[in-house]
């Protein structure tokens, strides 16, 4: 898959992710990989980006088994924004369907 | 490579390419956070460096999503940048214009000289301690090559302790310069008074002896490295005092010191930087060496060359 499209897919999936539940960083990037191939370089600065942009929140919390985690959690900016990537990706999606359907 | 080894490269990198300090210590966190989450699911180190990938990829995966250090302004930058240029310059001009190329060498000092103080945030007295090193070798050099008297012109070295305790924070640091001011003072009256130098080090002895009392000779002096450098300082004095004493190599031994900032850059900088920041020296002391020994002044700057070399072969890996 073109990496730029991946790129954009992923950022919806990571949005679309952190807005059921809270989540750390590793667990951001298990949840993905579950279903796309993607590695930590791929998912971590988007990560980074979406928190700069104020899509995200992050927080600490502690960890019995070793250092703190951030958690990132979806600002209100984050859901409006998701809002507008999965319209925009599903009128894509359809139009791509219609045409290969044919 | 371990947690520590892989996590101090990702810092080194994100320094060399000017990641605000801020920025650097929140990605730390996270990529410490990240590693210790795959060890506690039972990853190897080699599989978890395999999983974040190289510190290299990393930091070009987050080009774009950081803030970078405020750049030195221009012209001093440019200066910087020109300096080995102008250095050498001079060097040829006195080297094949008039057959001057020891000392006119020491015209390569302005390369981290300037370096040194354009770049450097702290007052003027750390300042001067960083630069009196050069100044303090290059007048030794100037001084002992024109007028052959070595000793006591290594006396200027003194220099640079007086400007390290002009750093400290505390009262105390005019005892050190009094004490300081006068053991150099009667060295340097029973050596011109009687001929006699060796055995009146020892009045210096007072000096070292409150410094250590108040465990200052190697915090301040040498920074936190103390063991190693401090046997590093009293082996280079041993060997210049007495290679000086008995075989007259005062022009010659100052060499030795070098291996003083050697063993601290290769204690304090981390990863393959340490390696780069020690060229220098070794240029000084190929070049030397070279040009007193084999009279090779006008090939032997060539070792000069190895800064930039190293610098790209290992800066760019």
């Amino acid at each position: 898959m073109n990496a730029q499209f991946k790129k954009g897919v992923v950022e919806m999936c990571i949005l679309k992710l952190v807005s059921h539940r809270d989540m750390y960083g590793l667990e951001v990037i298990e949840g993905i990989s579950k279903e796309i191939e993607v590695n930590e370089n791929t998912v971590y600065p988007i990560l980074r980006r979406l928190t700069v942009a104020g899509y995200f929140d992050t927080y600490k919390e502690k960890n019995v088994a070793g250092p703190d985690r951030k958690y990132y959690k979806v600002t209100s900016d984050g859901e409006a924004y998701l809002k507008v990537l999965l319209k925009e990706y599903k009128d894509f999606t359809a139009r791509v369907e219609r045409m290969i359907g044919e | 490579m371990k947690k520590k080894g892989y996590l101090d490269l990702l810092e080194e990198v994100l320094r060399q390419n000017s990641v605000s300090v801020e920025e650097c210590r929140d990605i730390l966190e996270d990529y410490e956070e990240l590693y210790d989450g795959y060890l506690e699911r039972g990853m190897s180190d080699e599989e978890i460096k395999e999983k974040l990938g190289s510190p290299y990829n990393v930091v070009a995966s987050l080009k774009g999503t950081m803030h970078y250090e405020k750049k030195i302004t221009k012209p001093k930058e440019k200066f910087i940048a020109v300096s080995p240029f102008i250095a050498l310059l001079i060097f040829f001009i006195f080297g094949f214009g008039y057959d001057i190329w020891h000392p006119t060498w020491l015209v390569f000092f302005l390369i981290p000289m300037s370096a040194i103080v354009f770049s450097m945030k702290e007052g003027i007295w750390h300042l001067m301690t960083a630069i009196s090193p050069f100044i303090a070798t290059a007048f030794f050099i100037l001084f002992g090559f024109y007028t052959g008297v070595y000793n006591p012109t290594w006396m200027v070295f003194l220099l640079i302790l007086v400007f390290a305790f002009l750093t400290m924070n505390e009262k105390r640091k005019y005892l050190y310069l009094g004490l300081l001011l006068v053991s150099s003072a009667l060295y340097l009256w029973i050596g011109l008074a009687y001929e006699v130098y060796g055995i009146s080090l020892l009045l210096f002895l007072p000096l070292l002896a409150v410094l250590s009392y108040y465990g200052h000779v190697e915090v301040k002096l040498i920074g936190s490295y103390r063991k190693p450098i401090g046997y590093v300082v009293i082996t280079t004095l041993v060997v210049y005092f007495l290679g000086g004493y008995f075989y007259d190599l005062w022009d010659v031994l100052w060499l030795v010191f070098l291996t003083i900032p050697v063993v601290a850059i290769y204690i304090g900088e981390k990863g393959r930087s340490r390696y780069i920041a020690m060229t220098p020296f070794v240029s000084v002391t190929i070049f030397f060496l070279l040009g007193y020994f084999l009279d090779l002044w006008q090939f032997s700057w060539l070792a000069f060359l190895l800064i930039p070399i190293v610098a790209i072969l290992i800066g760019d890996e």
